[in-house]
């Protein structure tokens, strides 16, 4: 393959801004796939990601168009997640491309996503190909938007392709930009093997497969390869490329964009960002950028119903298999049973393993709420990692904890300033850098407690900035805190799963408020529920709920009986949601009631 | 207890669906419409049309006994007594030589007088079931009553002079700016009739009536739990005074008096549901199977005229669903209970094999648990939905 016919690039956009329909549209326009396979929306694979319109596992499909110059080319559209958990990963994925498209919608303007993921393509070097998308909409002002662009993101917008993806139109044109204003790849197909590792999962007949750009050198079946971070070898059983349905090719040179398969057991063999490279003659260095995977939040999952124990286990290792930055270990919980100890990148990895497990394994669980590793020295010196609050030592054993914390990049329009470092000062956050980007955007730097982050502070991010900051994080350092832990009472037991770790600063107001959405989460029962809050021994708060004493003593005649009988049957289901601890029914919500504390 | 009027378990009950009412209350969400004109005669023909449809296809022994025809609505007493009868005749006419069967009219007072209250009973009425609601008017007034408290006194009093000794009576709790003081007025106005049953509705706001719409916009205040749970008390103590006995949630009645058809949906009787909207019961084969009728009445008209059914859904039950409905209408019978010997022939297993939280509830003094039976205490009665949604969990 010439390398000056190929261009490797992604699309940039926020959620509703049209990226899967234009990548269907582009598939279609090319040929790629034909109108009667194309189910709508090709690139998103899994139900979830439809559903939440968010794409999570990164797809590529290979174009060939022929362009106006009357020369065939070939288009790799690499796909990138789409949520700040991913960063790492859609760094990964941009880093195989020389250009992405910046999709915006043509009545919307820029928003918050768009910005992270565009600022990691300009920080790895891509060609931005500014296309206005949702021109038919009566609303749309292309004018305006251009003018956006260039303000906000310093971007010339003067030819930018105008789309509506729905309807079909500019997809010649578009394709027409990605030849013309994208660079092909470079790279040395004599040089050893070095390329780069962006995706991989585990299928049920191959093993895993691993989704690669090949810098320089030449992969083919027979390789022996080597993965450098890692050191592990394997030999190559095929090649090929995604178009998007998977195509066996002879092999994969510089600027190729495809798989390897290499009958590798386990996806964790496969960390993204590692470099692929011959093993008898491996190349000097490795592509730059490489992180190892590591989770960062921690919680407890527990099937609702015990006897799900064996199928939870099953599930988890299943799902090991194809998340390698998942992880997971058995633990038990006093009021929960058995269970897991699970690692997350982030809470957005964790709600979607979470609903994974419970849509595509049938299982109804617990979540305890996140948390993040906590480094715990005792006083006879000996130091431990705390992932679980209930495991923090007794305070006369502790002489020191410390947290982790991260830097936080904030992007966003200057007029929310205010209201984002009020939300960092509050957030435990040490201010770093205040960046002036151009006069309406800044960029704010913060060194915060990743514990807080764990909580809501993205969502209040979202929310005070009405969706328009966008923010990305790297682990710094641990750092010692004032930490204790606050414990909940129901009908006066502790109910382990629902013990915190907190700053000891704002240990009561945490206290009385957790009591307090307990109290609005957890139904009445035919008892009194008295729940607690507390540190150590001290009772630091208390709610009552009441007992249930009367129900509508309704009619229960013919027409009536098939929809009581309905109605009873859906309380049951919700019964089956809820998690017995001692007599009392409390449901799954009431776990995570730390997150929707305001 | 006297169970004498229970129906026979081979018998079949008849309901016959009215949607017709002169206007409608703003808290109702049953299936009915308030028009000017109502077309009785076409209306009348097609429930027999149907009926006759629904004889055969369901291939119903007309030797066997006819316990019960009830017309509901809406407003049934809208229709003329000549158009009542017309349907008891055709309804009645080839099932078996039987005891007579049971026949109540819902009666709205606004609807009736001397002359059409005789009607009904030379029709074949034989019981009525007068639709009172309240006896105060401030209260018939919120409830968009259009009657008074004083015609609905009156229409008892008619029809008993009419020739009804069968009369029960209708009426709400929980209503918004009812007192308790109020309600025992009420309840005691009430028993002096002596009537022979009495139904007593707390005040359910469903979603999408105007009570609905008004609870949400804040606009409708309800009474506190405390108040309303004393209502239920207060009755349960004046009406047993009176003589009546609590044999269901919402129905008290003297002895010999229990709803024979409304007692039929309670143990599984089968019955056809005749006219717009109406739900019939089959409990053969298999675990039984339920079906509904179109409730927009002009459609249920062209749908009968066109296939002789309207049917608009159907479920044929499974035997959890069976069972589970067993054991939720059995507990709402509060003297007879599930019937365990009932329960096992049926189900081929005992109710406590289903009823896993039984000893708890028991222990809590919800359920009185005895040899033969499981029945609902008061206090078990009021949290009754609690109580059945929990029961198999």
């Amino acid at each position: 393959m010439e390398k000056d016919r190929i261009r490797n690039f992604s699309i940039i956009a926020h959620i509703d801004h049209g990226k899967s329909t234009l990548s269907d549209r582009l598939l279609e326009f090319t040929g790629t796939v034909t109108k009667r396979e194309m189910v709508d929306q090709f690139m998103d694979k899994m139900d979830l990601e439809r559903e939440r319109g968010i794409t999570i596992k990164a797809q590529t499909a290979r174009l060939n168009y022929k362009a106006d110059d009357g020369k065939m080319y070939v288009l790799n559209l690499i796909d990138t997640p789409g949520h700040v958990d991913f960063s790492y990963e859609v760094s990964r994925s941009l880093s195989a491309c020389e250009g992405a498209l910046l999709i915006v919608d043509a009545s919307q303007g820029v928003e918050a996503q768009t910005l992270a993921h565009l600022y990691t393509a300009q920080d790895v070097g891509l060609e931005i190909v500014p296309v206005l998308n949702k021109i038919d909409l009566p609303q749309a002002d292309p004018e305006r938007i251009k003018a956006e662009i260039e303000d906000l993101l310093s971007l010339d917008a003067s030819d930018a392709v105008l789309t509506s993806a729905k309807e079909g139109k500019g997809i010649k044109e578009t394709l027409e930009a990605i030849v013309k204003r994208i660079p092909p790849p470079a790279g040395d197909g004599n040089k050893p093997l070095k390329a780069l590792v962006f995706d991989s999962w585990y299928d049920n007949y191959q093993g895993v497969i691993i989704q690669i750009r090949v810098f320089d050198g030449v992969i083919k079946r027979g390789s022996r390869i080597k993965f450098m971070a890692t050191g592990k070898t394997f030999d190559v059983d095929k090649v090929g490329v995604f178009t998007p349905h998977p195509r066996e090719t002879a092999e994969l040179g510089p600027g190729e964009v495809g798989f390897v398969i290499a009958g590798i057991k386990e996806v964790r063999d496969t960390s993204v960002g590692d470099t692929l490279t011959d093993a008898a003659n491996p190349a000097a260095e490795a592509l730059a950028g490489y992180k190892a995977s590591k989770s960062m939040v921690f919680s407890g999952l527990y099937p609702v119903d015990s006897s799900q124990y064996e199928d939870l286990k099953d599930a988890v290792v299943k799902l090991r298999l194809n998340d390698s930055s998942f992880t997971f270990e058995p633990e038990t919980s006093l009021a929960l049973g058995f269970g897991f100890r699970c690692g997350f990148l982030g809470l957005f990895h964790m709600e979607i393993i979470q609903e994974r497990l419970e849509r595509e394994y049938d299982l109804s669980l617990i979540t305890t709420a996140p948390t993040v590793a906590y480094r715990v020295t005792k006083t006879d010196g000996e130091v431990l990692m705390v992932d679980n609050p209930t495991k923090l030592p007794p305070p006369q054993n502790v002489s020191m904890v410390e947290e982790p914390f991260i830097l936080a990049s904030i992007h966003m329009p200057s007029e929310y300033l205010g209201a984002i470092l009020k939300l960092c000062e509050d957030k435990r956050g040490i201010q770093r850098e205040i960046k002036y980007l151009t006069p309406a955007r800044v960029l704010l730097e913060y060194e915060l407690p990743l514990n807080e982050i764990v909580l809501d502070f993205y969502d209040k991010l979202k929310t005070l900035t009405k969706g328009y900051a966008s923010m990305d994080y790297d682990y710094l350092d641990f750092r010692v805190s004032r930490l204790i832990k606050l414990d909940i009472l129901i009908n006066g037991e502790v109910v382990d799963a629902l013990s915190l770790i907190v700053p000891s600063e704002s240990a009561y107001a945490r206290g009385k408020v957790l009591a307090e959405k307990m109290k609005e989460i957890i139904p009445r029962q035919m008892f009194e529920v008295i729940i607690q809050a507390a540190i150590g021994a001290k009772i630091i708060a208390r709610e009552t709920i009441k007992a249930l004493r009367k129900n509508v003593t309704a009619k229960c005649y013919g027409g009536d009986i098939t929809r009581k009988r309905k109605l009873l049957e859906k309380q049951k289901e919700g019964k089956k949601r809820m998690k017995q601890v001692g007599r009392v029914e409390l449901p799954q919500e009431a776990f995570l009631a730390v997150l929707k504390v305001n | 207890m006297p169970a004498v009027n229970m129906m026979k378990m081979n018998s079949i009950g008849v309901y016959i669906h009215i949607p017709f009412c002169l206007s409608k209350c703003p808290y109702c969400d049953f299936n009915s419409v308030a028009s000017g004109s109502v077309p009785e005669a076409r209306y009348a023909a097609c429930v027999l049309k149907e009926f006759n449809a629904c004889v055969g296809k369901e291939g119903i022994d007309r030797q066997k006994g006819l316990g019960s025809v009830y017309f509901g609505g809406g407003t049934p007493s809208v229709f003329s007594p000549a158009a009542i009868g017309g349907i008891i005749r055709g309804v009645t006419d080839g099932f078996g030589p039987q005891e007579p069967a049971e026949v109540t009219l819902e009666v709205n007072p606004d609807t009736v007088d001397a002359g059409r209250l005789e009607g009904f009973r030379k029709a074949g009425v034989n019981r009525l079931s007068i639709g009172a609601q309240s006896l105060d008017d401030g209260l018939l007034k919120m409830l968009g009553r259009r009657h008074s408290a004083k015609k609905a006194l009156n229409a008892f009093r008619m029809a008993r002079e009419a020739g009804f000794e069968n009369i029960g009576i209708d009426l709400m709790f929980g209503l918004p700016g009812q007192t308790l003081a109020l309600w025992k007025e009420t309840l005691k106005t009430a028993v002096a009739l002596r009537p022979r049953h009495v139904s007593l509705y707390g005040l359910t706001i469903e979603e999408g009536t105007p009570f609905g719409r008004l609870l949400k916009n804040g606009s409708l205040s309800l009474l506190p739990e405390e108040v309303e749970i004393e209502m239920y008390k207060t009755a349960i103590d004046t009406l047993a005074e009176a003589g009546c006995v609590h044999y269901e949630i919402s129905n008290f009645a003297l002895p010999g008096y229990f709803s024979v058809h409304n007692s039929g949906y309670w143990q599984g009787i089968d019955c056809i549901g005749l006219g717009a909207g109406a739900h019939s019961y089959m409990s053969a084969p298999g675990w039984g199977r339920r079906w509904w009728n179109a409730l927009e009445p002009e459609q249920y008209m062209e749908r009968i005229a066109l296939l002789g059914n309207a049917v608009e859904g159907s479920e044929t039950l499974k035997m959890g669903e069976a069972s589970a409905e067993s054991l939720m209408l059995g507990l709402r019978m509060l003297t007879k209970g599930i019937v365990r010997s009932e329960f096992k022939q049926r189900f081929g297993i005992l109710p406590e094999d289903m009823f896993k939280r039984l000893k708890e509830f028991e222990a809590e003094g919800y359920i009185k648990n005895t040899a033969d039976s499981i029945i609902l205490t008061p206090k078990g009665a009021l949290i009754s939905n609690e109580l059945f949604s929990n029961m198999l969990a």
